[in-house]
């Protein structure tokens, strides 16, 4: 009965990934059938009748797809690709169908309706400024910031948790302390993919995976073991130590550098342009002489935009491949 | 256990009511029709349904209710669950997921205010349109 609930959410997934559906909107779609026919499996009856009254994996997949691109333009970031004529569509989503995605902002209740910008802005300029006036670039930022904390904590739990389990299998604690392990890898991984949700705007799992109720302990760890997303989220967690270090690193050089060069006039004007180096035990002064003021404002400002813009590419690339983990 | 493993569950044509005898361009064009017409009513037999329950339902209780009425749900139970999701994402529905003793946890679906001021209004296009509609089926004009 199992085998076939499995064939059957097989068959959904693909009849729903060949029509190019985002990955986000496959595990809602199977998510409700898996929900519905645990329901119908415990109060008894025939597989193959409850697949009938269901409706085919074809006919799911088909309601799904055709209800899926509402509110499609609010997901939208405001420079899609480089193009500078994709600005005029008028926020219009793309026809390709793997680029249909999921209301996400809709379902968590996050702001990105304005990610429209200001239709003022055109063409160059607004591929240009209109990082600013997008809220997902801040939200980049924001994450760009915590990665670094998250980081640290994910390796540490991933390292330690192994290591310790590892070490400790030749006596039987071994086995709970793995147990435990993978119990921590797969709630922080779902913690990990509702940061990546909110703040990088991308649709991630909003459960656990089931396991199926009936099965044992020792089933239920070789489940969790031979599930290859486990073994993908680890990986990840590992990986954000040196990516946390980079963003962070990144993010707070960046920004304190561009603001500290636009707002050189006022360090020069109350006189706090001196800098003061001892190189060899001798002791140099040095000003910022006054016709070099106007260029750290902007160069100051190229830098700002140019950060921004990096912070947008990370937060998208991020998302990608976050979600590449968590789905794999 | 004791059911063999189908490899294909192709329901998809027999959905209700059954086509009469006659010819293929006939039977498609009802499921087309049927595809087309459901659309809009299942919504609001959903909004109807959530609205006079008065408590949170789980997509599994909405199934069963439908199927309760009149001749029984005239689609597919699996196209109810995007329907529900594209209610929820109009603001019409919101949804919580809670946990459940057996199983994956249940996605239990309440109506909004907005969903209550919606239901009056579709309520009535309806019947104007089921008028409209009966009318000229009967030749009547008024």
């Amino acid at each position: 009965m199992d085998k076939d609930m499995e064939a059957y959410l097989r068959q959904l997934q693909d009849a729903m990934t060949s029509a190019g559906a985002d990955t986000a909107l496959v595990q809602d779609a199977l998510y409700d059938a898996e929900e519905h026919f645990q329901v119908e499996m415990a109060v008894g009856g025939r597989f193959a009748d409850v697949a009938q009254a269901y409706g085919s994996p074809e006919e799911v997949a088909a309601a799904y797809l055709g209800t899926a691109p509402v509110h499609e333009t609010a997901v939208r970031p405001l420079n899609s690709g480089g193009a500078p004529m994709q600005g005029h569509s008028g926020g219009r989503p793309d026809a390709t169908p793997a680029q249909v995605s999921y209301p996400v902002g809709v379902q968590t209740g996050m702001i990105v309706a304005t990610a429209g910008g200001p239709q003022a802005a055109r063409g160059v300029l607004k591929d240009i400024f209109g990082v600013f006036a997008d809220p997902r670039v801040w939200t980049s930022l924001m994450y760009m910031i915590v990665s670094l904390g998250l980081g640290v904590l994910y390796f540490t739990v991933v390292v330690t948790g192994l290591s310790t389990a590892g070490g400790m299998m030749v006596l039987i604690v071994g086995i709970p302390l793995l147990l435990l392990v993978l119990g921590m890898v797969r709630v922080l991984a779902l913690f990990e993919g509702r940061v990546v949700e909110v703040l990088l705007s991308t649709r991630m799992p909003r459960r656990l995976r089931t396991v199926p109720p009936s099965i044992g302990f020792f089933q239920r760890i070789w489940f969790w073991l031979k599930d290859g997303r486990t073994w993908l989220s680890m990986l990840y967690m590992v990986a954000m130590l040196p990516l946390g270090v980079v963003y962070f690193t990144v993010a707070v050089t960046g920004l304190s550098t561009s603001l500290a060069l636009i707002t050189a006039p006022l360090w020069w004007w109350f006189g706090w342009a001196d800098h003061t180096f001892i190189v060899n035990g001798e002791v140099h002064n040095w000003w910022f002489p006054g016709w070099s003021i106007p260029f750290a404002v902007i160069a100051g400002c190229l830098l700002l935009i140019g950060f921004m813009h990096l912070v947008k590419w990370i937060g998208r690339g991020h998302a990608l491949f976050a979600k590449a983990m968590r789905y794999g | 256990m004791t059911e063999p493993s189908t490899a294909e569950f192709d329901g998809g044509t027999q959905s209700v009511p059954d086509p009469p005898p006659g010819s293929e361009t006939v039977a498609q064009s009802l499921r087309k029709f049927n595809k087309e017409l459901s659309s809009g009513i299942v919504s609001l037999a959903l909004l109807a349904l959530m609205a006079h329950a008065g408590r949170p339902l789980y997509g599994y209780q909405i199934a069963k209710e439908l199927e309760g009425f009149g001749e029984g749900l005239p689609v597919k139970q699996g196209t109810l669950y995007p329907v529900l999701r594209s209610l929820e994402a109009g603001g019409l529905l919101t949804s919580e997921v809670e946990p459940s003793v057996s199983g994956p946890p249940r996605r239990y679906y309440s109506v909004t205010e907005e969903g209550r001021q919606a239901i009056g209004l579709w309520r009535e296009s309806w019947i104007r349109t089921r008028e409209f509609v009966d009318s000229v089926l009967e030749g009547n004009r008024g």
